[in-house]
């Protein structure tokens, strides 16, 4: 038997069929896989669903558990426990597959030795699915932080049986939220080989407008049982010392970002009692599994979360979480090794405290090119560059060319005007056009830096719109308003090329455009034959 | 942009619309042509209906492109 498909079944008689349809409608021959609904005391007739399909087909076998297990965690463990195939894939009672995705899965499997394979997931309904995965096309190999895997930790993937039963991995009832994450992340942990298929739609995520999970509330305790696992899952891994940290912080990052638990404490759908005991669970979890070394991975917007919360104090947390929206550049007392620092007081007789926090996350920026100036052997680029936290700082501005396709970048250090917030770069042709390798695309951008931090944005859309009068007025060849970057389509009279461009004894093409779609400046280096 | 709604006419008689993006899966409704309809792209060559239920739960529901000609 090549592959087992799971699917726990609780009242789902409305939608059941279209899921059923879809594994009867395989490419992949019926005897090659076997279907395992286990159904958990539904008391709609969802049972009479299932023994219709198994009249049309042999392969679908029905497991009737005597207690409801009150998700689909249990359910999904009879499964393992029954299955013959090599690999289990789990399958939503709400969902449905593509008509080939047995055959791929499992043909790509084998290929590669896959421990988990899973393949570009459809959101019907509206339904917001992961992607960022599959943008990167077939990943035989997957990795888990170079290709985002960490987001993609719901349970709709197919796992080599193997290493579910040797590692005896299984669902956890214990587990009331991310169920589905503790038991992905120990497959992600243990696989030698995550296979990840974008080329067809295998797994269609169905919204059917009762998915009210996120409004049932969960004590704290129950809340954290599988991110505290998931956590002691990544330490107690046979994982290199670094690999542990970054996955550790990966996921951190995962979990405060899309997890219900700044959600809970920030806004007013718990009582101050719950708010509480979260923060009290929340501190907990912070003070076993995140070191400072880990707070330092994380994005600016979680430290102060972070922070206080292992003080355990839900005012102050809520304080400065307020005055966070409205930070300024009168607070900000340094910048340290990447981080911006604001200092937050407050001297109240119930509430007093006096410290510094990062503050990256609300430094706005904004770019204006007031002038672009090109002859036959330079540029120049004059605008400003401000950044709304750092006007008092002493910001070092720098244009960056970046080569699009290998991205190597060529730095403009000499900022010719000093006042702040204000730049003027001029440069010679020669300082990037090097050799044969530089040729191709070229993007423009301005980068701030200070105590390590930067700041960059790219240079052209924001600009002077009475360019191109400019140069009727004056002739000093300053670039015109240029309306697209592809060869196909460029406008030849509205581009700046200069065709004789010296470098190391050889001629090339140097042609200044705005970018089609963002209208960025570029240019595009060919060598003149 | 799978959540920007286009409308669309019904291109021929008697045309079949599906719970899966599949010619092979179960035939949900058929509508004539000239019924005008609200649908979202899906996947290549397939647009989804997106219907709902009086009790607000979502059925599934799929028309094939060349079905359809969008006004």
């Amino acid at each position: 038997m090549k592959i087992t498909v799971a699917i726990p079944i609780y009242n789902a008689e409305r939608h059941l069929n279209v899921t059923l349809d879809s594994l009867i409608n395989q490419t992949m021959d019926s005897n090659d896989y076997e279907v395992i609904c286990v159904n958990d005391v539904s008391t709609d007739n969802s049972v009479k669903v299932v023994e219709t399909y198994m009249e049309k087909q042999n392969n679908i076998k029905l497991i009737n558990r005597t207690e409801n297990s009150g998700g689909p965690m249990l359910p999904r463990n009879d499964a393992i426990n029954e299955a013959k195939g090599e690999y289990i894939l789990f399958l939503d009672n709400d969902d449905f597959i593509g008509e080939e995705t047995l055959e791929r899965f499992y043909k790509s499997a084998k290929e590669y030795n896959s421990d988990v394979i899973f393949g570009k997931y459809i959101g019907v309904n509206g339904r917001v699915v992961p992607q960022s995965m599959f943008k990167y096309g077939n990943l035989p190999n997957a990795e888990i932080l170079d290709h985002n895997l960490v987001f993609s930790l719901a349970p709709h993937k197919m796992f080599k049986v193997d290493l579910i039963r040797e590692h005896n991995i299984r669902f956890h009832k214990e587990a009331v939220v991310g169920e589905d994450q503790l038991f992905v992340m120990q497959c992600f942990v243990k696989a030698k080989v995550i296979t990840v298929l974008s080329d067809y739609e295998y797994y269609y995520v169905v919204k059917r407008g009762d998915e009210n999970l996120s409004l049932k509330y969960f004590p704290a305790k129950n809340f954290f049982y599988s991110f505290n696992n998931i956590m002691k899952t990544i330490e107690e891994s046979d994982l290199s010392s670094l690999y542990k940290t970054k996955l550790s912080a990966a996921f951190l990052n995962r979990f405060l970002h899309a997890s219900r638990l700044r959600g809970h404490i920030f806004s007013n759908l718990l009582t101050t009692e719950q708010k509480i005991d979260w923060l009290n669970e929340t501190k907990k979890f912070i003070d076993n599994h995140v070191s400072d070394e880990l707070i330092n991975l994380l994005p600016s917007r979680f430290h102060y979360f972070v922070l206080i919360a292992r003080e355990n104090d839900l005012q102050k947390l809520l304080m400065v979480h307020k005055r966070m929206e409205s930070v300024s550049p009168n607070q900000i007392t340094r910048v340290e090794n990447g981080w911006i620092y604001a200092r937050f007081k407050n001297t109240k007789k119930y509430l007093a405290y006096d410290e510094e926090h990062t503050v990256n996350h609300v430094n706005k920026s904004d770019v204006f090119v007031d002038n672009i100036v090109l002859d036959e052997t330079h540029c120049e680029i004059s605008g400003q560059f401000y950044q709304s936290l750092l006007i008092n700082m002493n910001v070092n501005n720098e244009l960056v060319l970046v080569h699009r396709k290998s991205g190597i970048e060529k730095r403009v250090v000499d900022n010719l005007v000093s006042n702040s917030g204000q730049f003027k770069f001029k440069f010679n042709y020669q300082e990037f056009v090097i050799d044969e390798n530089s040729v191709g695309p070229w993007d423009v951008f301005i980068e701030g830096t200070i105590g390590g931090y930067r700041k960059r944005r790219r240079l052209g859309q924001a600009r002077r719109t009475d360019l191109v009068k400019r140069v009727n007025m004056d002739h000093k060849g300053i670039l015109p308003r240029l309306t697209n970057s592809t060869k196909e389509e460029v406008n030849t009279e509205k581009e700046i090329s200069f065709d004789h461009v010296l470098s190391f004894g050889k001629k090339y093409i140097v042609k200044a455009y705005f970018t089609k779609g963002h209208d960025n400046l570029s240019f595009d280096i060919k060598l003149n034959k | 942009m799978a959540n920007s709604s286009r409308k669309a006419t019904v291109r021929n008689k008697e045309v079949c619309t599906y719970a899966r993006p599949s010619k092979k899966a179960i035939i949900v409704k058929h509508y004539d042509k000239g019924v005008q309809l609200t649908v979202y792209p899906i996947i290549k060559g397939w647009y989804e209906l997106r219907p709902v239920d009086v009790d607000g739960i979502m059925n599934t529901e799929f028309i094939e492109e060349s079905e359809i000609k969008f006004n």
